[in-house]
């Protein structure tokens, strides 16, 4: 669906590259993450599949396009959801989605279906002036997904949400790439890509020095054991650690799970945000 | 064709804007201010003020628009869809037209009835606000402000009004010297519809204004993908 090798970008005028020759492959249906810092290369990379930078070097190929002579028959087959969530303010939002959706050419979806999916269609002839950056939000994943797009590249789309509409978001994400849409998510929220992403990407200084599936990184580069929390006889809280390898003959363990006085269990995986710090030596924000 | 609809949508952005509220007024005081005149000026005040004002908003209106809809953030989201860049200019310069026509004829009929000239005084309108709009568009997408796109403005539409100085009886009216300038082309149609031209003025007229609102689009598209095109995705809160 997406093969990119060896992908290098120089803006005008710079004197370094901001993309250093970065390879990936993105599979039908994934749910693809770009993590990392600011300046990292992400808005570059995801700019560039998106056709809206064409002077780079190596081979970006999309839907089997080269993007560099991809023209405007490219965007019949995407949707794009830019962080910040801009329209004609002085539009409803059915009015918004009805312009955008006379731009295509192809099957479009019905907009007053994607505002329901949303939770906006109360609001559906209210001026978008009026909208919070949530209601906004919201309106720019439908505009994205106004033309059923083969591949969705979506910028920071929990931005500014609540969490009931994040997972309303997180949702609808989760139902297109089982329905078949590529997903290609930037973002630095770690908490939406663990919870997204089939695979991430970090990307940091414009190469990628690591891509695996968040719950491999996690699991993987995480340490094997579990903490127990337990109230001791005074009534206050204690923790212990235990080996996972062999905890099921683990006397310690047995007794505590026994005594009835246990909190809580948890493994001790590897957060993404621990997991990017430690392979690139850099935070995220 | 996709995006032939928006065209409407530019017309209904520019109701939502006021710009027809606005141009409504304007066409109102023009009209009381033709009716109190003598009958003797109301002919050569009624060109003037159809080549000054209708004729040209559109080098203002559009300047406002791409201001708004750059500070808006629209491109970005506008650009990563088919719509081209081409529709975009034919559309916004058509439906700015179409306010200068009816701003135009309104005024004319207001104050002289349906007259024949009334077509010729629409097409002089129509040819001269293609061009001020693309002119416009193209100034537009260079400025950062308002007031860089007044600043900008007058340079590049100052040398246009060197025909007004012919009209006004400053200089000769020598068709070899000013003919080859639009706004020659826009005051000989105007003209027209008040008194009888040859034929061979009126075909020059419009060559002239053809060839450079053909100029002026080829202008605008490279300076809007200058400007504008190249920063789709840098993204505006």
């Amino acid at each position: 669906m997406i093969e990119v090798n060896g992908l290098a970008y120089q803006y005008p005028g710079s004197s370094s590259q901001v993309l250093k020759g970065i390879d990936f492959h993105i599979a039908k249906g994934e749910i693809f993450g770009f993590l990392g810092p600011s300046g990292a290369g992400k808005s570059t990379t995801q700019n560039i599949l998106i056709g809206a930078l064409k002077g780079y070097t190596g081979s970006v190929r999309v839907l089997g396009l080269e993007i560099r002579g991809a023209g405007s028959r490219y965007y019949e087959r995407i949707g794009v959801a830019f962080e910040f969530p801009n329209f004609y303010s002085r539009l409803t939002a059915i009015e918004n989605l009805q312009l955008f959706r006379s731009l295509y050419s192809g099957t479009t979806e019905e907009p007053m279906k994607l505002l329901e999916a949303v939770g906006l269609s109360g609001h559906a002839k209210e001026k978008v002036a009026g909208f919070s950056k949530g209601m906004r939000m919201r309106l720019n994943l439908c505009r994205a997904l106004l033309n059923r797009p083969e591949v969705l590249f979506l910028d920071e789309p929990t931005s500014g949400l609540d969490p009931v509409n994040a997972k309303m978001l997180k949702d609808i994400i989760r139902e297109r790439s089982r329905e078949g849409t590529t997903i290609v998510l930037t973002t630095h929220n770690m908490s939406a890509a663990e919870q997204l992403c089939n695979r991430v990407a970090f990307l940091v200084d414009g190469t990628i020095p690591l891509i695996d599936s968040p719950r491999a990184l996690m699991v993987g580069l995480g340490s094997r054991k579990v903490v127990v929390e337990y109230r001791n006889q005074n009534g206050s809280m204690e923790s212990a650690g235990f080996e996972l390898d062999g905890i099921g003959s683990d006397p310690a363990f047995q007794k505590l799970l026994s005594s009835g006085t246990v909190e809580t269990i948890h493994t001790r995986e590897a957060t993404l945000e621990q997991i990017f710090i430690e392979v690139t030596g850099r935070g995220l924000s | 064709m996709p995006g032939a609809p928006i065209f409407f949508y530019d017309i209904k952005l520019q109701v939502r804007h006021g710009f027809y509220t606005a141009y409504g007024l304007v066409c109102g005081i023009y009209i009381l201010l033709l009716y109190v005149m003598p009958a003797s000026m109301r002919e050569t005040v009624n060109v003037l003020l159809t080549f000054s004002d209708p004729s040209a908003l559109g080098f203002f209106f559009i300047g406002g628009l791409v201001l708004l809809e750059r500070g808006q953030g629209i491109y970005d989201s506008l650009f990563v869809t088919p719509y081209r860049l081409e529709q975009y200019l034919i559309s916004k310069t058509l439906s700015l037209t179409l306010l200068s026509v009816l701003s135009a004829v309104l005024i004319h009929v207001s104050v002289f009835g349906f007259t024949a000239g009334a077509g010729v005084l629409a097409a002089g309108t129509a040819f001269t606000s293609v061009f001020f709009t693309l002119l416009g568009l193209g100034v537009a997408v260079k400025s950062r402000s308002v007031n860089g796109f007044f600043f900008l403005s007058s340079f590049y539409s100052l040398p246009f009004m060197l025909p007004l100085l012919s009209y006004g009886g400053f200089i000769g009216a020598e068709r070899w010297l000013l003919g080859w300038l639009p706004t020659w082309g826009s005051l000989v149609l105007l003209k027209s519809a008040f008194e009888p031209t040859a034929a061979g003025m009126l075909i020059q007229a419009c060559l002239v204004l053809a060839f450079w609102s053909v100029l002026a689009f080829w202008w605008a598209r490279r300076q809007f993908a200058r400007y504008v095109l190249a920063a789709v995705g840098e993204g505006i809160q």
